[in-house]
Order: C-alpha cells, then structure tokens, then sequence
C-alpha cells in the first residue's frame, strides 16, 4: 500500500525518541484533561456567558482602544439598519483601486441579509458580487474570483471579535468566503456585541467547545484578521495595504 | 539543492561589518523589533515566564511526533488532502515538482517559507522552466534583484530604499521613485496579476494542529492568504517538528509567535487551513498537498541534548537580540537560516564541522534565550557544539577542530595542576612579557600566535612581581612594625 511514506518516517522518528512501535503508549488524545483546565474552562464560559451589557460596552471600549495601534476603525452603530446607512456612506464616499466601476462583494450571512443593504447599494448605482452557486463549475468560480478582485469593498460578518487585540475571527463557510476578506480595497465587518470577547484564552475556550458541540466547527478552515495588510519591508517603513485591504472597518451593534 | 556557502563565514562577515548601509539597518531593526520584543514580553499579562509554558508545550509535541503526525496526516486525509513525508530535502522538492508538472502549472506563488529555502525550491522549479513568484514584498525585492534574504522575516533590510527604487524602475516599467508607499502600490499591482493568474501556491507551515488536523500559515500583507486561496493547487511544506497536539495550546503560541517575531500583540493574519475546497465553496484550491520534511531532524531528535532545538518556531526574534548578527548580518550565515538560531541548527543539519565558524562566531551572552519566546537555552547548545569540535565526536561525525588548541589545553591542565609549575610558568611569562615593553610602556605587538590579541589592543606590562608575593611581603612588613 502506498502511504506516502509515512510507516518508515514515523518509524524514524520512533526510533529517534526511543519508543518502542509495539507497545502502546496510552493514546495521547484519549488523556483526559486534566481536571484544572476543565474547571478553567468553566469559569470561562460562565464569565462570558453572564457578561452584563455594560460590561460588554466596557470590552468594545477596550477593542477600540487595540484598534487604534493596527489601523483599525471599530464604529459604534445602534442597530443593523444605522450600520447599513454608515456603510453605504463610506461606500459612497471612497474611491475605487481599481477602474472607475464601483463594486461591493459579499457574504451571504443572515446579519447581512438582515441590513438589507444590498437594496440600497443597487440604489447608489454600486455594484454587487456574491456567490450564489453552491456548486458552481471552475469557469464561474474563476470569474467570480476575478470580479471580488475588482471590487472595492468587502461586507463580512465574524464568528467573534478579540477586544484585547482587535482580531476578527472568521470561519470558511459556504456562502462565506476567504476572499471577501481579502481582495477588495476595503474591508468592512458587521457584528452583534456578544460577539466581542475579552483575549485568545476566551477565544481558544469558545472554539474548544465549538470543536465538540460541532464537529465542523473549523474542519473548513478559519482566519484571524488583525488590522488592514501591512509591510515594513522597506527600510522599516510601515506601509497599509501590502496585498490584502488598505483599510479595515468593524461596526459593532450594540442594540440600545 | 540549495546553496550551502557556510565556510564563507569569515569573508562574508567582513563584508557585513564594512556595509554601512547594512550597519545602520541592523541597528535600527535590533532597536525597533528587538527591545520592541523584549517590552510586549514583559507586558504580557502572564508575565515573561509564560515563555516556559510555551517551551513545554512544544517540548511535549516533540517528544510525541509520531502520534501528533499520524492524527494529522489522517485528518487531512480525511479531508480529501494528500499529505506526503519527505525523508529529505530531493524527495520534497521531486513530489512538488511532479505535482506541478501533474497539473501543467507554469507560474507559481509562494509565501515567505524558511523551510523552502532549506530545501532549494526554487532554483529545482528554475531548472524545470516553472516560474515561482516570491509573494513576500522582502522576498519580492531579494528576488528581483537576485539575491539572498539575510533575515528571517525582514529578507530585504540590507536594501536601501533608492536601491529598490531603481530595481522596481527597471523590473517594473515604473517612474524612479524612493517612496516606499508607490513602491508598495507598485509591487501590490505587479503581484495581484500573479496571484490571479498562478496554477499553484507555495506555503510553509508556522504551526500545525494535530488535534483538528490543520496547518497555520501566518502573515502581515495577506500573501500568503492569496497564494492559500486563489491558485487551483496548494503545496504547505513543513518541518516534521511544527505541531502541536491541541488547539488550544495555539492561544499562547501565537501570542509570543507574534511578540518574538514583530513585537506585536498578534500578526495580522493566521489562517487555520485542513484541506481543499469543499462542494458549495466558492473560493479555495482543488487540491491541498502536505509535504512534511525531515531532512536530517530526526538525527537532532535522537539527540537528548539537541532535542529542544526542535521546539523552535522560527520566529527570528534571537536575530532582532544577537550581537554578532547585529553587526555581520545574515549573509555570513551561508543558509537557511542565521542568527543564534542557524548558529546551532545549520551545524547539526549540513555537518558540524562545515559549519563550525558560525557555532565559534557567537558571543555566548545569552542575550538569544532571553528573546526566545519558547525559551529555547541556545548558549548552551553552542557550547556543547564547539566542545564537540573541541574533542571530537563519533555520534555526530565530528573531526576534533584544532588539534594545536587541544594540545595546548592540555599542557595548561598539567601546569594547573602543580602549584610549582603555575608559580614558574607565571614568572616566566611575566619576565618573557616585560621584554616586549615598547616606549610608552605599553605592550602593542607581541610575536607568534600572540599576535592575535595585540593586533587589535594594547596591554599594560605586568607587574615586576605577582600580587601574592606582593601580598605576603606587605603582611611581613606589618608584623615587623
């Protein structure tokens, strides 16, 4: 049977660290964690879970405050519709990268379906890109791929939004795609309040237990986004917009 | 294969000393990302210590490689993915060339991967006629210009920015320009074309997951996210060692990963990747290749005393703290890898004594495990290389180095050892030494070996007499009175 090699790798490396192949170590992944972390997780979904509403805004404080060392713009909106109205306003106002041709590509993700914001781009003469053929064949995904390059802003919503750092965390879904995120100028993420968590300890707790309510929880890949693209490449100048989005903007629903 | 110029050490680092533009760079980088690593470390809010949880994390994924792997591969597998384990550098780079040819891919994009250097990717799809674009803008420019990166996440430092104004005026068809902005922009619209354009993408492998089954690739620009993402193939190399067993061990990973590497709370992109494209996706490769590489890491494995080098993230933060790299610059190098990091590891993978000059060139401050983010103690590897090249050593193949040196350690360890012997040979020397006196009293050029210490100072004489005898005259003195 061809493995590709990897009876007589990992038998390498058996030999290496001196373990014996035919007697069984207990199974690394079988070993229970150890009661400590069970009992940190805990405290850790309880703290999330009973976050009051103000201390959440206390956490969007401290993510605008994070954000503003990336170069990251997180606005404030009352509700949906208010960020959809900010939104098409920044859409109005920037100018295209590339071409004269406005165009917005989206998720379809029931947060954005809710602002309706498709509607009022079309209004504005804007553009619209998304996918909407689940099993599209490689000619339409290769023109789809081409027409996001050409957009000019990226509507995404997130799976959660780490205050301490400014970091969007973004699952690959059907119907979310990585390059929404990625190619247009500009990218722009909308999210509910609840979705803002304190650190990476929040954040690794929460996709633990997605990993076993969900199996599916990241199979498909995930992305953190921190900030627009960057590089210092150049005698240490930094520089926006290396090869991802110039510009990154986070509305945060707060509802009241 | 790829260059291997690690006898060049001395010339090379000559060369970096005598670069002022090279000098002033590295001072600014050490200055911006060394201290800049040194301050995130110590605002963690677990405090610096959180470096040893980080190295025994590591530590445990090492000691249980073989079962971290085998749940990967067979979640990859799992997924539709091929994983393939490269014995050594010629099978890795053979199994991504005959997949490029597989598919007919003509132009290729690849993100910044230290393990691709190792093996010489490049100049194999060079020699094959398939174009590799470098993605990274250091790499970019360093390929454009046809040269070497001489550091691990800054490739360009030693180029000034009128240099890579002039490049990209001739590469690119652009007006002249030193403006690092237009520069970007320019290379932003050269490279997109690439991206849309690829058949294949090239990426390396920060730290993969063994529990979920993914790799991580992490990036600043977001071209590693695009040759991820947009060509129709997606070949991740990575060193057998870059796993860890849960997921949760990436919260702290990542965090130091970003402060050791950039000094910044989190990189700007990581991308969590376990295969191709699934049915109703709209974007993402056909095919996810994994070639995972060993290439002389199970022999550093075998070894207790050089297995920590393994927990290794190749972060280049050692490099941002070194003294010597600090002022020779990463060409002296002669590979993959420099700093304190290629100092230890570029021995034990090309050969101990081929490399000896860059183990030897290193201070032993200590300055390199202070920057570690997974607190690897690299001093004392140094150490144990250069008294392998000291005695010789059968298990790593070591020639003993200097055989004059070793003798002469000899002698002194005989002479130390007799208090009458010490007593004459330090009267002796002392008698020998004041022969040289030059006029101001000052010793500045002694013959033989000797030589070496005064070419560049000059010494004080010794005293007429040793201060124990000195001593015990005074003490006499002072029972008389």
């Amino acid at each position: 049977m061809n493995d590709n090699g990897q009876a007589k790798f990992i038998n390498n490396i058996r030999k290496a660290l001196c373990v014996d192949g035919k007697k069984a170590r207990p199974d690394f992944f079988c070993l229970k964690s150890d009661e400590e972390s069970i009992e940190e997780s805990v405290l850790i979904f309880d703290r999330i879970g009973n976050r009051s509403h103000s201390s959440r805004l206390q956490l969007l404080g401290k993510l605008i405050d994070a954000a503003k060392p990336v170069n990251l713009d997180v606005i404030p909106v009352k509700s949906l519709p208010a960020a959809a109205q900010e939104i098409v306003k920044l859409a109005c106002e920037k100018k295209p990268e590339w071409g004269d041709a406005k165009s917005v590509a989206l998720w379809k993700h029931p947060l954005i379906e809710e602002m309706n914001i498709r509607e009022i781009l079309r209004k504005h003469d804007i553009g619209i890109i998304f996918s909407n053929q689940p099993d599209a064949g490689k000619a339409e995904r290769d023109r789809h791929i081409k027409e996001s390059a050409g957009s000019f802003i990226g509507i995404t919503s997130a799976d959660y939004c780490v205050a301490e750092t400014g970091t969007l965390v973004l699952k690959t879904a059907p119907g979310n795609e990585r390059i929404v995120s990625l190619l247009p100028s500009i990218h722009v993420a909308v999210i509910k309040l609840e979705q803002v968590i304190a650190d990476f300890k929040e954040l690794y707790t929460l996709l633990d237990k997605d990993l076993k309510d969900r199996p599916e929880g990241i199979e498909n890949g995930m992305i953190f986004i921190t900030g627009p693209s960057k590089t210092a490449d150049i005698e240490a100048t930094m520089v926006h917009g290396a090869h991802g989005p110039r510009e990154v903007y986070i509305y945060v629903v707060t509802g009241d | 294969m790829t260059r291997i110029t690690t006898e060049n050490y001395r010339e090379e680092a000559i060369k970096g000393i005598n670069d002022p533009v090279l000098q002033k760079a590295l001072a600014n980088l050490q200055i911006r990302l060394g201290r800049g690593a040194e301050e995130a470390y110590r605002n963690l809010p677990e405090g610096p210590g959180l470096r040893r949880k980080a190295h025994e994390i590591r530590m445990k994924a090492v000691e249980n490689l073989d079962s971290l792997l085998e749940r990967l591969s067979e979640k990859i597998r799992s997924r539709g993915g091929h994983v393939f384990f490269a014995e050594d550098a010629d099978a890795a780079v053979t199994y991504c060339l005959e997949t490029a040819q597989k598919h007919n891919v003509r132009l290729a994009v690849k993100g910044k991967s230290m393990i691709t250097e190792e093996i010489g990717l490049n100049d194999a799809f060079a020699a094959a006629g398939i174009e590799v674009a470098e993605t990274d803008l250091g790499e970019y420019i360093i390929q454009l210009a046809g040269e070497h990166p001489s550091h691990i996440i800054a490739p360009a430092i030693h180029k000034t920015r009128s240099e890579i104004g002039l490049l990209f005026s001739e590469k690119l068809n652009i007006p002249y320009t030193t403006d690092p902005e237009t520069l970007t922009r320019a290379a932003r619209k050269a490279l997109r074309e690439k991206f849309l354009l690829a058949d294949m993408g090239i990426s390396g492998c920060n730290i993969a997951c063994a529990e979920t089954g993914h790799i991580t690739v992490v990036s600043n620009e977001g071209n590693i996210r695009m040759s991820t993402t947009l060509p129709k193939v997606h070949v991740a190399f990575m060193g057998m060692e870059r796993i860890t067993a849960r997921l949760s061990d990436h919260d702290i990973l990542f965090r130091l990963l970003s402060r050791g590497a950039a000094a910044q709370k989190m990189a700007g992109y990581v991308s969590y990747i376990g295969g191709p494209r699934i049915s109703g996706q709209a974007d993402g490769p056909d095919e996810f290749h994994l070639v995972i590489i060993d290439n002389g890491r199970t022999k550093i494995l075998a070894d207790e005393e050089f297995r920590e080098m393994l927990c290794c993230i190749r972060c280049g933060a050692c490099l941002n703290m070194c003294p010597v790299y600090g002022k020779i610059g990463g060409h002296a190098y002669g590979y993959a890898y420099s700093g304190p990091v290629g100092a230890v590891v570029t021995p034990l993978l090309v050969g101990i004594n081929r490399a000896k000059d860059l183990c030897l060139g290193e201070t032993l401050c200590g300055a390199c495990k202070d920057a570690c983010p997974v607190d690897i103690d690299l001093p004392r590897m140094l150490l144990l290389l250069r008294s392998k090249l000291a005695d010789g050593d059968l298990k790593w193949n070591v020639r003993r180095d200097n055989t004059g040196e070793k003798i002469l350690y000899g002698i002194w360890s005989e002479i130390v050892q007799r208090r009458w012997a010490y007593d004459a040979m330090l009267s002796l020397s002392r008698k020998g030494l004041r022969l040289f006196t030059g006029k101001e009293g000052i010793i500045s050029s002694l013959p033989f070996f000797l030589k070496g210490w005064t070419d560049s100072r000059d010494m004080k004489p010794p005293a007429r007499e040793s201060f124990i005898r000195q001593w015990k005259k005074s003490e006499n003195q002072r029972r008389v009175k």
